[in-house]
């Protein structure tokens, strides 16, 4: 079987999805993270990843806009990718 | 007949779930405003009434959880904890259950009657998910209204439930939220040590989550009220527990997700939403900042065109013959008096209009680009821009207003989210040259420079907004509570203005602008007039003048003459003021003239560095005192800007000199 890989969510191509399984922080940004529906196991689908721009993701029907350096605390387990919705570069990077 | 006591509830919500729109349906115009005490968020209350019973609403800031991370939260969690209303409406959006339920899950951990008001049923239709209320009624086991507040349908069953829940004709077993398996032992453990010293009101097992959660305000409060060898037991085991912020997410989730599964039906999964295919314009790194440059543009050229324009038009034309009438009418009284009536009473009157005017304007379109959605994007766009100054990007709106008029600017500063932003974005909004401070830098710069009158006026401009960002800088690093401006926010679902909102808004905001700023404005018109009047009749020897010869060798730093100095002062009043003052104080036919003759290059340069930089006018200055609620805070900045204008004022045309000559 294949071992699970977790990537930091900016990693996250736009358009493509996967499930949060982490979130390296302490609780202050989890409880705000959690508040506005990004909490481990829900699926999170990146809308815009743009070299040096805060993302932004759809978690539970919310679309979130977060800087990357939090962005890069949660942890993600990528999962399958969503083609259709590609009218944005697949860019990312820091 | 039968005494009834009036009850009181409150409405709780996160942000972007129509929270405002299902206010004003439940209250109707039976609105007040004021502020929550101490703080400069502003408190919304109604009042309603079924069957005779009388009820007060309380509309508690919109919050996406009840853990003490902003003023907001604090102040809505306190308000249920302390205050203990009769119910609380929970409003929901339906188009974001799950997400909308976290904040539900807390307050029903508060020992308070929960009805949930389940907003936005068509948006969610339109997101293709059906949802069953009645099945989310039985999972949670509260009282579930759907509705569609903006569309008005569903609010008249909201207020006949809110009476039946209260008056006991209804009783619902809250099914409370489960989360508990997460660090459940020690969690039990906690509450043993902690259950004596709670204080009255705040349910243990609810204290014990947010101490779990590293809530710092219940975690201090607890500290403080228990003998310190039992803090220091419960430290131990939080400490213990470190991740469980991670695991009490999840399981609250879990709860939630188990209610939203019977009660959600997704049809399809598969559309990308109307706001997705926006923002892919709308927050594209470049189309997006065209966009947002069209629109800003378009915002100026309308408020300009109908506002400022059309006022500044009809007060051209009108004011002056109401001067002139009122002097007709009370020839033969003492001449301070026609005077104060024509020149200090209608002119202040006036100034008023034309703000009202247009500031409803300004409201209208501001109201309307927070009520689509569109403000957030601004935010996101502007946000890596705005956080070098220590400022969110949505303070980039109110900032950027500040270039046609500081008055909306400041107001404007209430879209910051939190005090600390707002009253960052308050005090730097009057070192952004305004359309009158601008203008008259144009008119001027020409005199005394010629051909390179643009380059000035730009530089001009450039050294105002390098100003503004040392101050930034400087305030972030000095104001308390400094966060790390990383950017979590919330892009609202776009959705069509609501116009019964948009005018209950504008509504609220010259209400609350006549009230505060208003009364002052004009007051302040009155004793700047009559310090210009008073002793002889005449500004050139009036009070304000000899203001003007005290700060001679201020002015002598300066190479500018007291007549110069009094036209900067009397750029307090208005900033075209300062015009009109240097005609009638140079005298002579040909203004442009006499001040080439009095005024060096060096000199002139000088003054416009220090009229681009100076206090702000009266009506600024009163909606900074009504906005930030301090005087401390205004006569701070009023200082520093008095303090840099001179100080860069000297420099520049000390240093002027050397090149250009006296």
């Amino acid at each position: 079987m294949k071992e699970i890989e977790i990537v930091p969510l900016t990693d996250v191509k736009a358009g493509e999805s996967g499930t949060v399984k982490t979130m390296n922080s302490g609780p202050g940004f989890i409880n705000r993270m959690a508040a506005m529906g990004v909490s481990p196991g829900v699926q999170v689908t990146v809308m815009q990843n743009f070299k040096k721009r805060p993302l932004i993701i759809m978690a539970r029907n919310t679309f979130i806009a977060i800087s990357r350096l939090e962005a890069g605390w949660i942890g993600m387990e990528a999962g399958k990718g969503r083609p259709e919705t590609g009218n944005r570069r697949p860019e990312t990077g820091d | 007949m039968q005494e009834i006591k009036e009850e009181t509830i409150a409405l709780a919500g996160q942000p972007n779930v129509g929270k405002s729109t299902v206010f004003n349906a439940l209250t109707g115009l039976h609105q007040h405003v004021g502020n929550w005490p101490g703080k400069t968020v502003a408190r919304m209350t109604g009042s309603f009434s079924v069957n005779g019973q009388a009820y007060n609403v309380v509309d508690l800031p919109g919050t996406y959880s009840l853990t003490a991370n902003s003023a907001e939260e604090v102040i809505a969690r306190d308000y249920v904890v302390n205050d203990k209303p009769d119910a609380v409406v929970a409003v929901v959006n339906a188009a974001a259950l799950e997400r909308s339920l976290y904040l539900v899950s807390e307050l029903m951990a508060l020992d308070v009657p929960v009805i949930i008001a389940l907003n936005m049923m068509d948006v969610a239709e339109d997101e293709g998910l059906a949802i069953d209320p009645r099945a989310l009624e039985e999972a949670l086991g509260v009282c579930v209204v759907p509705m569609a507040a903006a569309r008005n349908i569903g609010v008249d069953e909201l207020a006949p439930a809110v009476h039946e829940v209260v008056s006991g004709k209804r009783v619902l077993t809250p099914k409370m939220p489960e989360i508990r398996q997460t660090g459940d032992a020690s969690a039990e453990k906690i509450e043993l040590l902690i259950r004596d010293y709670v204080p009255a009101g705040h349910p243990p097992e609810w204290v014990v989550l947010k101490m779990m959660q590293g809530d710092d305000m219940i975690l201090d409060m607890m500290q403080d009220k228990m003998p310190p060898e039992s803090w220091k037991k419960v430290r131990e085991l939080l400490d213990e527990n470190r991740d469980t912020a991670l695991g009490l997410a999840r399981d609250r989730y879990r709860w939630i997700g188990q209610a939203a599964q019977k009660a959600v039906q997704k049809s399809s999964d598969e559309t990308l939403s109307l706001t997705a295919r926006w923002d892919a314009y709308a927050t594209h790194p470049v189309w997006g900042g065209v966009i947002m440059l069209i629109l800003i543009a378009l915002g100026l050229f309308i408020t300009k065109l109908t506002g400022m324009k059309l006022t500044w038009v009809s007060m051209d034309l009108f004011l002056p013959a109401i001067k002139e009438g009122a002097r007709n009418f009370m020839a033969g009284h003492s001449p301070w008096l026609v005077s104060m009536v024509a020149d200090g009473i209608i002119s202040g009157l006036g100034v008023l209009l034309i703000f009202s005017v247009f500031l409803t304007f300004f409201f209208v379109l501001l109201g309307i680009v927070e009520d689509v959605g569109y403000m957030a994007r601004v935010g996101y766009l502007m946000h890596r821009f705005m956080r070098r100054i220590g400022l969110h990007g949505k303070s980039f709106f109110p900032l950027g207003v500040g270039f046609a008029c500081n008055v909306p600017g400041v107001i404007g500063s209430r879209v910051a989210e939190t005090e600390r932003s707002r009253l960052m974005t308050i005090l730097l909004t009057p070192f952004v040259p305004c359309i009158a401070q601008t203008t008259v830098t144009v008119f001027l710069a020409p005199i005394f420079f010629g051909a390179l009158a643009p380059l000035v006026v730009i530089g001009l401009i450039l050294m105002d907004m390098a100003v503004l960002a040392v101050t930034g800088i400087i305030l972030n690093n000095g104001l308390p509570k400094r966060e790390r401006l990383g950017l979590i926010m919330e892009l609202p679902l776009y959705h069509w203005p609501n116009p019964k909102t948009i005018a209950i808004y504008v509504w609220h905001q010259m209400k609350h602008f006549l009230q505060r700023a208003g009364t002052v404005i004009f007051a302040m018109t009155v004793l700047i007039w009559a310090l210009g009047y008073f002793p002889h009749g005449r500004m050139e020897t009036s009070f304000l003048a000899g203001i003007g010869h005290l700060l001679t060798p201020l002015g002598d730093l300066m190479g500018l003459s007291w007549k110069m100095l009094v036209a900067l002062f009397a750029s307090f009043i208005a900033k075209e003021t300062a015009i009109a003052t240097m005609g009638v104080v140079m005298g002579g036919a040909d203004l442009a003239a006499a001040l080439k003759a009095a005024v060096s290059p060096a000199a002139g340069l000088g003054f416009l560095v220090t009229h681009m930089l100076f206090i702000p006018c009266i009506a600024t200055l009163s909606v900074i005192v009504g906005e930030a609620r301090s005087w401390k805070w205004t006569l701070a900045v009023v200082g520093y800007l008095f303090f840099v204008a001179f100080g860069m004022g000297i420099l520049v045309y000390q240093v002027a000199r050397l090149f250009l000559g006296e």
